[in-house]
């Protein structure tokens, strides 16, 4: 598993000198960047949901 | 094996592929996606996906397997005619990419995720759009980023920015671009304006920085976590940026057809009413209407239960089409977009990934209504290769004749010079019945246009 890691990593070494664009590592890397972005967007939905539902009870 | 035939399109996919056994369509699931399989049926998640119409329903059968790495053979529902995302007009492919984010959503409500989002997967069944590839899935895997965002973002929401934003018929670049428009080229050709739409600044433009930024760095991402949490809002934020969309057909060669046409109402009603009588004579299962415009007559076939596809080369007349079959719930009309001066090609490896136009056929039936003077006049096609392209489409033919003397063909002939010296009923018919015979004619009352219905010979 190794060896057949080591061997991609360094066709890829290659690949990326003759200006290969790898898409999906970038696309992977990427939704984790915007993870943290929608991290935070989901507790302020959470936040607003749970004061809109409390001023409906009060 | 014998009389069985692997479809060649489905061979990047090491979990199955479909293939043809006495002409029925089969997919063979393979050992090496029997886990995934499994938990896609034990799950629920297969049942509430066939049961809402979201994924192709099918049924376990006793088949010998394609091959020896067999786990399973199944029979899906039959569709009867498959269109490609470059077919597709703009609602068309917008409702498309929003089934797909709808079932990546109910798929991780049963712990399971899409690994592919191509636009390939799904098609268009009793007017809407249904998943077609039953093992796109895979177990949910904790803390991974969805593994067809990219896909998803070349394959949806590239295209459908660009028809919005830019120019309706960029949906052609996924002719030349089979796995969707690459997000940096996107990113070139979309308006400044689309900086400032959220979901477009974060899947398109920063999206293909990102790629060309980590293109060349190296990237683990075992040590980086993606909760579901981020997932679930990632899903929902292209779902926004999709649904924000729009595009008005507007302003095109037939937005207003039928008010240009020199029929009187008496005429348009007598010509629906052959036509009609022509399409019960034949008995076909399948009807391409070829420049059917919005479907007027593309309605005759498909009232009466016979699957129609509706092609047209103005993006407006199909996309008012879809949105008509839309609001009316209509089933077995499907209007898809073609040239038919330069129909759809076979594309992909070894040109066998997606069939050409004539791959699909033939048809049954092709109805050809007020068409061959574009195709002779305009496009300056001779009536035999006309007659030569109609006989490997379609088995039968319904086609009308428009003399030269008629105000669409003279409209036509307004601004250029005169060629077509040979452009005559005589001529039309005699190229016809070098590959058709003619089974009737009506000429329509207080015109000199003439309906045929002809077979193919042989046939």
């Amino acid at each position: 598993m190794k060896d057949d890691q080591d061997s991609k990593d360094k066709i890829m070494e290659q690949l990326r000198a003759l200006g290969y664009v790898d898409p999906g590592a970038g696309s992977s890397m990427w939704q984790i960047m915007l993870a943290g972005f929608f991290g935070v967007s989901a507790r302020i939905k959470k936040f607003f949901l749970r004061r809109n539902s409390k001023d409906q009870e009060d | 094996m014998d009389n069985s035939k692997k479809i060649t399109a489905s061979f990047r996919d090491p979990a199955g592929f479909v293939f043809l056994k006495h002409g029925v369509l089969y997919r063979q699931v393979n050992n090496f996606y029997a886990r995934d399989y499994n938990l896609l049926m034990q799950s629920g998640l297969y049942e509430e996906l066939a049961k809402k119409n979201l994924l192709i329903a099918h049924k376990e059968v006793n088949e010998a397997g394609f091959s020896p790495d067999a786990y399973k053979i199944i029979q899906p529902e039959f569709i009867p005619f498959i269109s490609y995302p470059y077919e597709w007009s703009f609602s068309e492919l917008k409702d498309a990419a929003l089934l797909t984010l709808r079932v990546q959503k109910i798929a991780l409500r049963f712990g399971m995720s899409l690994k592919d989002a191509s636009s390939y997967n799904i098609q268009f069944k009793d007017g809407r759009p249904i998943l077609i590839d039953t093992l796109s899935f895979e177990k949910y895997r904790e803390n991974a980023p969805w593994a067809a965002y990219r896909q998803f973002c070349q394959h949806f929401l590239a295209p459908l920015a660009l028809m919005s934003l830019k120019e309706i018929t960029l949906n052609q670049l996924l002719r030349i671009h089979i796995d969707g428009i690459p997000l940096d080229l996107a990113s070139t050709l979309l308006p400044k304006r689309s900086w400032f739409k959220p979901a477009l600044f974060f899947h398109i433009h920063m999206h293909a920085k990102g790629q060309r930024y980590f293109s060349d760095k190296e990237v683990r991402l075992e040590s980086k976590k993606f909760s579901r949490v981020s997932l679930s809002e990632l899903i929902e934020s292209l779902r926004i940026g999709i649904s924000s969309l729009y595009w008005e057909p507007k302003g095109t060669e037939w937005g207003d057809y039928f008010g240009n046409t020199n029929y009187s109402e008496t005429a348009i009603e007598e010509k629906r009413d052959i036509v009609s009588k022509f399409v019960s004579l034949i008995q076909p299962k399948l009807v391409w209407d070829v420049g059917a415009n919005d479907g007027f007559f593309s309605r005759l076939s498909s009232s009466k239960n016979i699957p129609t596809i509706a092609f047209d080369i103005d993006p407006a007349a199909v996309e008012k089409n879809y949105l008509a079959i839309k609001s009316k719930k209509e089933k077995n009309l499907l209007p898809l977009i073609l040239d038919l001066t330069n129909p759809s090609p076979s594309l992909g490896w070894n040109n066998k990934e997606s069939a050409s136009l004539i791959e699909r056929g033939p048809a049954d039936l092709a109805l050809a209504l007020a068409l061959i003077h574009h195709l002779a006049i305009s496009n300056n096609v001779p009536f035999s290769m006309v007659a030569d392209f109609f006989s490997k489409i379609c088995k039968a033919l319904i086609i009308e004749f428009i003399p030269k003397d008629d105000s669409q063909v003279q409209r036509l002939l307004r601004n250029r010079y005169d060629l077509f010296g040979s452009y005559s009923k005589e001529n039309f018919k005699e190229a016809f019945e070098n590959f058709f015979s003619i089974k009737e004619f009506y000429q329509i009352p207080g015109s000199k246009r003439v309906i045929y219905l002809m077979k193919k010979r042989g046939q």
